[in-house]
């Protein structure tokens, strides 16, 4: 029996205050009416309005469309497969509704994703019946190098992950190597959900994620529940008929900023842009929305786009979609988690002919950083010089 | 049919396991308690908009918030504890036995050899900022004096640094860093 200590009694203190809050309470009313507070957990967040542009309104003549019971029609699962496509953009922040964000936060987050290439897209095929499967398609970061098994992974090329069976697999068809994991720890286990890979498994407030795998039917289930709103049709740019859906999550949650007088409060606002016909998602963005004394302040986001979703039938040729499938002479390597994270990952041990690689890459991962970092500073500037004459008189 | 959350089998199955996580993945045992209590918190309060359906959801969930709070803290320099708040928590005092602890159960002491080694791939800058901060244990003013930087400038440094760590120590965290 493991000896207690220290630790032992602070879990088990925190372990009964957790109980005691989570204890039921009495429903909260206000107003008289009850606060019905909707649940929007989705995978995602995202800068608002940035999607289809409105260029007409879509005329609804006649009563009342039923949203609800148009979609479920819309909506039917295929059963089978869905692949998307999508193109997920940086965060983003802004000041405040129509308002530059502040400089300091603006310059974090440029450099934060400054190395990561938002136009590559990400494609991943979901297995939408059955146990969890997917596999899915995207580059690595252009700043970083990787070392797996003792194979350099250079910056910017393509990975492939999949799920199925239990086992967590990376490949990098570039250098032939394909890793397999059977025993996810549980901090991993969210990759065994497509949403992790797909939406980047950013929630909202509370930190929830669904295990999405058909857009679709989140959709589907979160407008039979009250949860998305229908704001109305119009047409995209391209002519094409689409369909506004909204949901918010009223401020569930506050913090207390240092020498202010209340808490500030956070709203996430939620869009989805569907097919005005079929109802495939066209995008999907959040944005969480802080409001210090209760006053709209600054928000951050990031934009979700579907440039494809496809539904495809389930046979033995799309059955391949949802794996993948290694080139001839790839090496299969099956570690467990243990193993892996225990891979030699130090220049130490290492040959000079590895050594070598690994510099060459890293080589490149800096100039592409120095790049970035850059690029960044470029744009920092241009912004700066706008916001000047802006002001200048 | 979703299953309803039983928060006290979720705190028993995982309050080892999560404080590992956010220890080896700060390096600061302070930090990890900190987003420890807050993730379990966050937990509480969302709770009923919860809708798994196994154990597995329900631990996908959880660690879904606990890499939100941490990104959170890599990106900004400290750790949330609004829910800690919210909830009305009165967490116990934190001292250097009990932090001692942490280190011990976490296996933080192996991890600092292995962020040693890895140090030696960094580019110099990166390197000094993150062997300040995590080898030596020095503050992020320290780190901002010594380096001629910010405190701002400094802490994105160790966070960057601390990214690119994560990604040498643990190769699936690559897809994290490019998706």
């Amino acid at each position: 029996m493991t000896r207690r200590d220290l630790l032992d009694d602070h879990m088990d203190d925190f372990g009964a205050q957790l109980r005691r809050a989570s204890a039921p309470k009495r429903t909260r009313t206000r107003a008289g009416r009850r606060w019905v507070r909707p649940a929007i957990g989705i995978g995602g967040l995202a800068t608002l309005g940035a999607g289809a542009a409105a260029v007409t309104l879509f005329p609804v003549a006649g009563g009342r469309i039923d949203i609800v019971s148009e979609a479920k029609a819309a909506l039917a699962n295929s059963g089978g497969i869905v692949h998307l496509v999508i193109n997920q953009k940086a965060d983003f922040v802004d000041g405040g509704p129509g308002k530059p964000a502040p400089a300091a936060m603006r310059h974090q987050q440029l450099r934060q994703s400054a190395c990561i290439d938002w136009n590559q897209q990400t494609s991943i095929y979901i297995a939408t019946t059955g146990p969890s499967r997917y596999r899915a398609s995207y580059p690595t970061s252009r700043c970083t190098v990787g070392v797996l098994h003792r194979q350099v992974i250079e910056p910017g090329v393509e990975q492939q992950t999949s799920f199925a069976d239990g086992a967590y697999q990376q490949y990098y068809p570039s250098q032939r190597l394909l890793l397999r994991t059977t025993d996810l720890l549980p901090s991993d286990r969210n990759l065994a959900e497509p949403a992790a890979v797909a939406f980047g498994m950013q929630d909202s407030l509370s930190g929830e994620s669904d295990p999405v795998r058909d857009p679709m039917d989140r959709i589907r289930s979160l407008l039979a529940a009250g949860e998305l709103r229908d704001a109305g049709r119009f047409f995209g740019p391209d002519g094409r008929a689409l369909w506004r859906l909204r949901g918010a999550t009223p401020a569930v949650d506050t913090y207390r900023e240092k020498g202010a007088t209340r808490d500030t409060e956070f709203k996430t606002f939620v869009e989805y842009v569907v097919d005005g016909k079929t109802f495939a998602p066209v995008s999907f963005s959040a944005v969480r929305r802080t409001y210090p004394e209760g006053k709209p302040g600054p928000a951050f986001g990031t934009k979700l786009t579907f440039v494809k979703y496809e539904q495809l039938p389930l046979n033995a040729e799309t059955d391949k979609l949802v794996e993948i499938q290694p080139a001839e002479g790839t090496k299969v390597v099956s570690l467990t988690s243990r193993q892996i994270r225990k891979l030699n990952q130090s220049a130490k041990g290492r040959s000079a002919e590895d050594r070598d690689a690994y510099e060459k890459a890293r080589a490149t991962a800096d100039r592409n950083q120095a790049e970035a970092d850059a690029e960044v500073e470029a744009q920092i500037r241009s912004e700066e010089r706008t916001a000047e004459k802006s002001t200048t008189p | 049919m979703p299953q309803t959350l039983d928060i006290d089998a979720l705190y028993e199955r995982h309050r080892e396991g999560l404080l590992r996580y956010f220890a080896r993945r700060t390096a600061d045992a302070e930090i990890a308690l900190d987003l420890w209590s807050e993730t379990f918190a966050q937990a509480v309060k969302g709770r009923r908009r919860y809708r798994g359906h196994s154990e597995e959801n329900e631990a996908a969930w959880l660690y879904a918030i606990a890499r939100n709070l941490l990104n959170a803290y890599l990106r900004k320099g400290y750790a949330e504890q609004r829910a800690v708040r919210r909830l009305g928590i009165e967490r116990p005092p934190v001292t250097d036995a009990l932090l001692r602890d942490v280190e011990r159960r976490a296996g933080m002491d192996d991890i600092r050899e292995e962020i040693a080694h890895a140090l030696a791939t960094l580019s110099a800058d990166t390197r000094a900022a993150v062997q300040m901060r995590v080898v030596e244990e020095r503050s992020y003013a320290d780190v901002a004096e010594t380096l001629s930087l910010t405190e701002v400038a400094a802490r994105a440094r160790v966070s960057r640094g601390l990214q690119a760590l994560a990604d040498i120590l643990d190769p699936k965290l690559l897809s994290e860093v490019s998706s």
